[in-house]
């Protein structure tokens, strides 16, 4: 039985530096999110929902623009409105991250993956690395297509923006941002709770529902506490061009965003290097 | 290459006890028996080997290391925890292309392996579809990818045929020819006696027996049940020559320490007339649900 014998070369071992044990485990990732078609599928919600929905709002509001009050006119900020389908995009993006995975202990994979990397921080790292890449990379085309197609929709009937006027790069690419800022909370948030509906339904509930929430509140608790949203820094932070009263900064936004994610992460990080799988 | 030791190993899940305070060493070079009744602790003592779970006390070493101190450890442990512990939407192919990519193995490797388990016909197919047997050969490829040293396999016979059955076995033996550690579990006695050298039994995470296979069996050597009118008269026989004589029915002796011929030839020698005489040969499978029987009486 010479051939359970490998004939193939393996590289040879030593204890290897924290980058080098990373790249076999990103590469792993890759081959992982390739070959699920979900992965492929959220991914496609995310451009539709973000793209399609993002247009057919845009297209309406060029409609109705006669129609607009004088307030709405005033704060006009076509580069933000252009990018409106982020609001529903994320959730596909969540998705994403979330099923990164969840699907591995639904499926069991979890097993191989961690027999294959016992340390466990090294294959969460990788797994950000990649899906986080993977929607920043889909984040960022959709967010500049959203911005021409809604500036190309607008145009004729409402003011609009041009790409090289102050503030719009940053505010398409701090949206592009946006996704794989979520798709990195929801990894952490996925590796934490471990169960796909469970770690969906918090990140709704966190997205969707706690805004719907806040906005029951007195206007005062409104605006103290609605610009620690996720989703209101993207509307009104990261996404804006005309500043809005009561928001971070574009950049303090995105350094909340960022601590977000930095912070979902580690906590699935501890609670994924301490359990039995 | 490397041994597992295992010391003291403990683990509890909530009230119940596992794995209770077990030590053993699998040797390299032999197939190694683990078994015990479902339940008994084999699947959880084989994860805290494997560093999946962690133990409440006591270490699992292999070659001297955690499991999670071996950089890249597919290359020295390789292991079938659990059929089907794979995405179904995934091939099987792509399940060991991302395993081998996560140890800086190259994907000739993968294509020859799945020649090795007889799936190169099915590597493109989702596993979603693989009958249980078919989930089984990928578990063996995934364990043999790194061509580690160490070979553990949890009830690798699950779900195949026979032909299946045939190889692993053949299978199992060439790699402890060559030198590995093989640690195969089973709740079945008879799955696992003729290829393992070496039996660990357990029961109730407790250890019962760490012995050759062929021990458990001498152990327990069988008996002779012998029909005769003149019961007593015969066990008299059979007592002065050095049996141990257990009578079963008015006309019926259990006899051990001595074979039927030499039953046949006691009583015929001292003319005491036998209408039956039945060797009865204990199984593996009976000596291995005595020893864990006694052992859960005795608890």
């Amino acid at each position: 039985m010479s051939t359970i014998v490998s004939t193939s070369r393996v590289l040879p071992i030593s204890r290897p530096t924290p980058m080098k044990a990373l790249t076999p485990l990103m590469k792993a990732e890759w081959i992982k999110l390739r070959s699920l078609r979900s992965s492929k599928w959220t991914l496609a919600a995310m451009v539709v929902v973000t793209v399609g929905l993002g247009a057919l709002i845009n297209a309406e509001v060029a409609a109705h623009w006669a129609h607009a009050s004088a307030s709405d006119k005033a704060t006009w900020d076509p580069t933000n409105q252009s990018l409106v389908g982020a609001a529903f995009g994320q959730l596909a993006v969540a998705v994403f991250g979330v099923l990164a995975i969840t699907a591995e202990y639904a499926s069991g994979t979890i097993r191989s993956s961690v027999a294959a990397a016992p340390r466990r921080t090294p294959m969460l790292v990788a797994k950000a690395v990649v899906y986080g890449g993977v929607a920043l990379v889909v984040g960022e085309v959709i967010s500049f297509a959203s911005y021409f197609i809604g500036q190309a929709l607008l145009s004729g009937h409402t003011p609009i923006s041009h790409i090289g006027d102050p503030g719009v790069i940053r505010a398409v690419a701090l949206t592009g941002a946006y996704f794989a800022l979520v798709s990195l909370m929801a990894l952490g948030i996925g590796f934490a709770l471990r169960h796909t509906a469970g770690a969906i339904a918090s990140l709704v509930g966190i997205l969707m529902v706690l805004p719907s929430v806040l906005a029951a509140l007195p206007t005062g608790a409104q605006n103290a506490v609605e610009k620690f949203m996720p989703e209101q820094i993207a509307a009104s932070s990261t996404g804006a061009v005309v500043p809005e009263a009561h928001y971070f900064g574009p950049w303090t936004g995105f350094a909340v965003l960022c601590l977000y994610a930095t912070l979902a992460l580690a906590i699935g990080a501890w609670t994924f290097a301490r359990r039995d799988v | 290459m490397d041994a597992i030791e295992v010391q003291q190993l403990t683990k509890r899940y909530g009230d119940s006890l596992a794995v209770d305070d077990l030590t053993f060493t699998v040797e390299p070079g032999r197939v190694t028996g683990f078994l015990g009744p479902n339940g008994a602790g084999k699947s959880t003592t084989m994860r805290l080997i494997m560093g999946l779970d962690r133990p409440d006390k006591g270490t699992a070493r292999i070659g001297g290391r955690d499991y999670r101190d071996i950089p890249m450890p597919l290359h020295h442990v390789g292991a079938l925890l659990e059929a089907k512990a794979l995405h179904p939407g995934r091939s099987a192919r792509e399940h060991l292309r991302y395993l081998a990519a996560s140890q800086a193995i190259g994907f000739a490797r993968v294509d020859e392996l799945l020649e090795l388990v007889g799936l190169a016909g099915a590597a493109d197919r989702r596993v979603g579809g693989f009958s249980l047997g078919m989930g089984q050969r990928l578990g063996v490829a995934v364990a043999l990818l790194g061509d580690p040293g160490v070979v553990i396999l949890d009830e690798p016979v699950n779900g195949l045929d026979v032909d299946g059955v045939r190889w692993i076995r053949e299978l199992l033996r060439s790699l402890a020819d060559e030198g590995r550690t093989v640690l195969l579990s089973s709740h079945l006695l008879s799955e696992v006696s003729v290829t393992a050298e070496h039996l660990i039994v357990i029961q109730r995470g407790r250890l019962v027996a760490d012995c050759p296979t062929d021990q458990l069996t001498a152990d327990d050597a069988g008996s002779v049940l012998v029909v005769a009118p003149e019961r007593d008269r015969l066990a008299d026989v059979l007592e002065a020559a050095g049996g141990v004589v257990e009578v079963r029915d008015v006309d019926t002796l259990e006899v051990t320490g001595l074979s039927a011929p030499q039953v046949g030839d006691l009583a015929f020698a001292a003319r005491v007339p036998v209408h039956q005489l039945t060797p009865r040969q204990t199984s593996l499978e009976d000596a291995f649900l005595e020893l864990t029987e006694s052992f859960r009486s005795a608890s």
